[in-house]
């Protein structure tokens, strides 16, 4: 038997060849979407989510702030029911005017005032009237020994100040304020310039005669507190006076303010008849139910929300569950921002059962988180931050243990908290303070 | 003859690697190690899937390995195969359609003496291919999410076949089988914006050596040949290297899980073949997959059964002698293959059947071949919400002979 051939004599290895070549291209992997079929599909994990743990809010009182180098002047006062009152007082120094080598005998001297520039920030309603009196100090402005002063620090000035200012702050509007300085003050400085007198050769000795001033802000005036600009130079004691000659001749001797470093903010506070006053002692967390049910936070003085989330351990009783996301989700107290702005940022800080301040809180990739704000202006009941808080809640969890004594501290930049009496009150009422826990369970 | 081993290696490693045994789209496949291939070569597949008591003599047939005793002295074969399988999917609700094409097998048989002939190739055990697409919710929430279950990879069976001529009328064979093959299946689910994501990843690799035997006992009765054949291969499970994993944000985590159940079932057949010289032959084959009861491969819903398949198919050439006209000299084939799979899927036995059409062309004077088949069938069914999938599949298969020891000899 004989197979006899087709008339065609392509050779078989070129056929071969092509048809290899041809598989080759034609292989085809790519797998279309086929939506039938999911019904017998059995699901091995699933998204789910849970929002049942416990968010607790307290408010803790930080002992102190380091409130000097940071260029900003606070002073006034401002009560509410709130947050009590608030009494920023501020220290500083100044030193030697640069041009007191050109004074001649024949010179008299006119007044002394001291500028201030508004940085433009201000706390309470400058609608109305503050007053401050400005003191001689009776000590020099020393650090601590950790090289900074406090929000509680303070030195002694003398009883007597040596000029008041009652006024309607305008920190927008306005660019500055001058104010006349007791004259008696005034004469004696321009006749030591006059008198070339040894305390007015360096600063050092400068300084020993004049050790410094103390902005004090009168706790009867309820108004606000304004911010003046404390950078060197940006406050500065005027000495005016004149000289005849040929013509009327102006004469001016600036004692600026020097050394920044040892400028500080003395803030106090004085939570009486507010939901505060529970608070004894610093750095103790008092948890929102002592407080009305709320939580606070407070720049300057030290107010922060601590959040805590005492049942997370629970958490670890689920069995093949890893969290994909942890979002936390925070309201301010209704009604509690009519007169104050709410911040569009607030910032997460952790802490620890000592609730001392630590590091921000960041995203896996080392970014700061920052919180999505919702404002409800209508009704205020959807108003809330919504932070990502994954990555602590991973971290916290990943050892098998989550200490629920590592919290967070809810407050400002850190240049905020130092240098502005910004303010949020937490609501904690049910429903108020949700960790929204998503994970996957297989 | 050193170059043409290098060509057939490098076609091995480029089949291996290239198109991994991707040669399955079905949601079926979701279940195991995939679907079962219907072993045998692309001629094989014409016949319905016949092939036990069928002799290697024009072409290679893999379904017994004592049927190599056919080739003819001192010839080399060699055969490749390709497909190109459209699929339609349908349940009650909705249909989708799917093309894919590959490579299939590849194969090459000789005879080294009288009594001892060979055969080497490698083709798919099994396949697995899907990609389906759901939404959940999430538990709580009540937000919903988009799922979506793929599967990929396969087994692929190496083998090498010895067949032994015991008597004039009796020979038998042995394979001697490595499988091979790695298998991923993932889940992924993934909200609407993208933030929240998890992937469950499953990826098997799997192996065994594993032996299967055969027999074929042929009578000559006048101008007819019949032969009986019968083939058995031993239960084997497949050892398996698996990793379960699941990533979720920028985390991998190795997650504990029970070892997938993959194995080789017993298997045993039995083939009837009647011949006259060339111009005809039929055949017809029973097989049986023994697959232990109970097996529900962690899913509630699914069971197992053994596994069936019968076949019957026929080969008709018109060509009488020299002279013919040239379209006499093609072969012409047909079969039929109904298989019970061994999945049972919510009390419903999955079954399929198809009918083939086929033709071998004739090349050369080498006997080389270019063989067509098309088959038409239906797997699945649409109760309970399962799926129904209609193909057509089309297979190509070059089988070249070659005079690799001395000039071709017709007998």
């Amino acid at each position: 038997m004989q197979i006899k051939l087709l008339d065609k004599t392509i050779p078989a290895g070129l056929i071969f060849s092509m048809c290899t070549c041809l598989l080759f291209i034609t292989c085809s992997d790519d797998l279309d979407n086929v939506t039938v079929g999911q019904d017998f599909l059995e699901s091995e994990a699933s998204l789910c989510m849970i929002d049942t743990f416990h968010v607790s809010l307290s408010t803790v009182l930080i002992d102190s702030l380091p409130t000097s180098s940071i260029d900003s002047l606070l002073v006034g006062n401002y009560e509410d029911n709130i947050f009590g009152r608030v009494t920023c007082n501020s220290y500083f120094e100044v030193g030697l005017p640069s041009n007191t080598e050109d004074v001649l005998d024949d010179d008299s001297f006119d007044s002394l005032t001291i500028c201030l520039r508004y940085t433009g920030y201000s706390y309470g309603d400058t609608n109305q009237l503050i007053r401050i009196y400005f003191y001689k100090l009776l000590n020099r402005i020393e650090l601590a020994e950790t090289g900074y002063l406090y929000n509680t620090s303070s030195v002694s000035h003398e009883s007597t100040p040596m000029a008041t200012y009652t006024f309607n702050p305008r920190p927008v509007t306005g660019d500055s304020i001058e104010l006349w300085v007791d004259d008696a003050m005034g004469l004696e400085l321009f006749t030591m310039i006059k008198t070339s007198d040894e305390r007015m050769e360096t600063e050092s000795n400068f300084l020993e005669y004049f050790k410094g001033i103390a902005i004090v802000a009168d706790t009867n005036f309820n108004g606000s507190v304004v911010g003046f600009n404390a950078e060197t130079d940006n406050i500065v004691l005027k000495l005016y006076g004149h000289r005849i000659g040929e013509t009327l001749e102006e004469l001016e001797y600036d004692f600026p303010l020097v050394y920044a470093e040892r400028q500080f903010n003395q803030i106090l506070h004085r939570f009486d008849n507010t939901p505060l006053e529970v608070i004894q002692s610093s750095n103790v967390a008092i948890p929102a139910s002592e407080m009305n049910n709320k939580s606070f936070t407070q720049g300057g003085v030290g107010l922060m929300t601590k959040v805590q989330f005492p049942t997370m351990n629970e958490f670890l009783l689920y069995e093949n569950a890893f969290v994909i996301k942890a979002e936390l989700i925070i309201k301010p107290a209704r009604l509690s921002y009519n007169t104050f702005e709410l911040p569009e940022s607030i910032y997460l800080y952790h802490t620890d059962k000592y609730n001392t301040l630590g590091s921000t809180l960041t995203d896996a990739e080392g970014y700061v988180i920052t919180p999505e704000f919702v404002y409800d202006e209508i009704f205020e009941e959807e108003t809330s931050y919504t932070f990502d808080i994954t990555k602590f809640i991973r971290d916290e969890l990943s050892d098998s243990y989550f200490d629920s004594e590592h919290g967070m501290l809810i407050t400002f930049t850190y240049e905020e908290y130092l240098c502005s009496l910004k303010r949020i009150v937490f609501e904690t009422a049910e429903h108020a303070a949700k960790l929204k826990l998503y994970y996957v369970h297989y | 003859m050193f170059k043409k081993l290098l060509i057939i290696g490098s076609l091995i490693v480029c089949f291996n690697y290239l198109c991994f045994a991707q040669s399955t789209s079905s949601p079926y496949s979701v279940f195991a190690e995939g679907q079962i291939e219907i072993f045998g070569t692309g001629t094989n597949h014409a016949l319905g899937g016949t092939g036990i008591a069928f002799k290697s003599k024009l072409y290679l047939n893999n379904l017994n390995p004592a049927s190599y005793s056919g080739i003819d002295s001192l010839s080399f074969i060699l055969e490749a195969g390709l497909f190109g399988r459209y699929t339609q999917y349908k349940t009650n609700d909705e249909q989708n359609s799917h093309f894919n094409a590959n490579l299939k097998y590849l194969t090459m048989g000789c005879r080294f003496t009288r009594w001892w002939a060979t055969s080497a190739g490698i083709i798919p055990y099994s396949s697995v291919g899907y990609k389906i697409s759901t939404t959940d919710i999430i538990e709580g929430d009540l937000t919903t999410y988009y799922k979506t279950f793929e599967g990929s990879g396969g087994i692929n069976q190496f083998y090498w076949a010895h067949s032994i001529t015991l008597f004039k009328n009796l020979s038998a064979g042995v394979n001697l089988s490595y499988y091979l093959g790695s298998i991923l299946k993932t889940e992924t689910g993934t909200t609407t914006d993208g933030y929240l994501t998890y992937v469950l990843t499953r990826s098997d690799k799997v192996h065994t050596f594993n032996l299967d035997y055969g027999a074929q006992y042929t009578l000559f009765v006048k101008d007819f040949r019949y032969t009986l054949g019968v083939i058995f291969s031993e239960f084997k499970n497949l050892n398996s290297d698996f990793s379960y994993t699941i990533n979720y944000n920028e985390y991998t985590l190795s997650l504990d899980a029970e070892e997938s159940d993959y194995y080789l079932p017993r298997r045993a057949g039995i083939g009837l073949a009647i011949e006259k010289g060339m111009r005809f032959k039929a055949g017809f084959d029973y097989e049986r997959r023994f697959w232990p009861e109970n097996n529900s491969f962690n899913n509630p819903l699914l069971e197992t059964r053994d596994g069936e398949q019968f076949s019957i198919g026929m080969e008709y050439t018109p060509y009488r002698g020299r002279g013919d006209q040239n379209w006499k000299k093609l072969f012409f084939r047909m079969g039929a293959c109904y298989t019970k799979s061994y999945l049972i899927i919510d009390k419903i036995p999955i079954n399929s059947a198809s009918f083939m059409l086929g033709t071998g062309i004739p090349i050369r004077k080498e006997l080389t071949m270019i063989n067509l088949s098309l088959e038409a069938g239906r797997t699945g069914t649409l109760q309970k919400g399962l799926i129904e999938e209609n193909f057509l599949l089309l297979h190509v298969n070059v089988t070249l002979h070659d005079k690799w020891f001395i000039k071709y000899n017709i007998d």
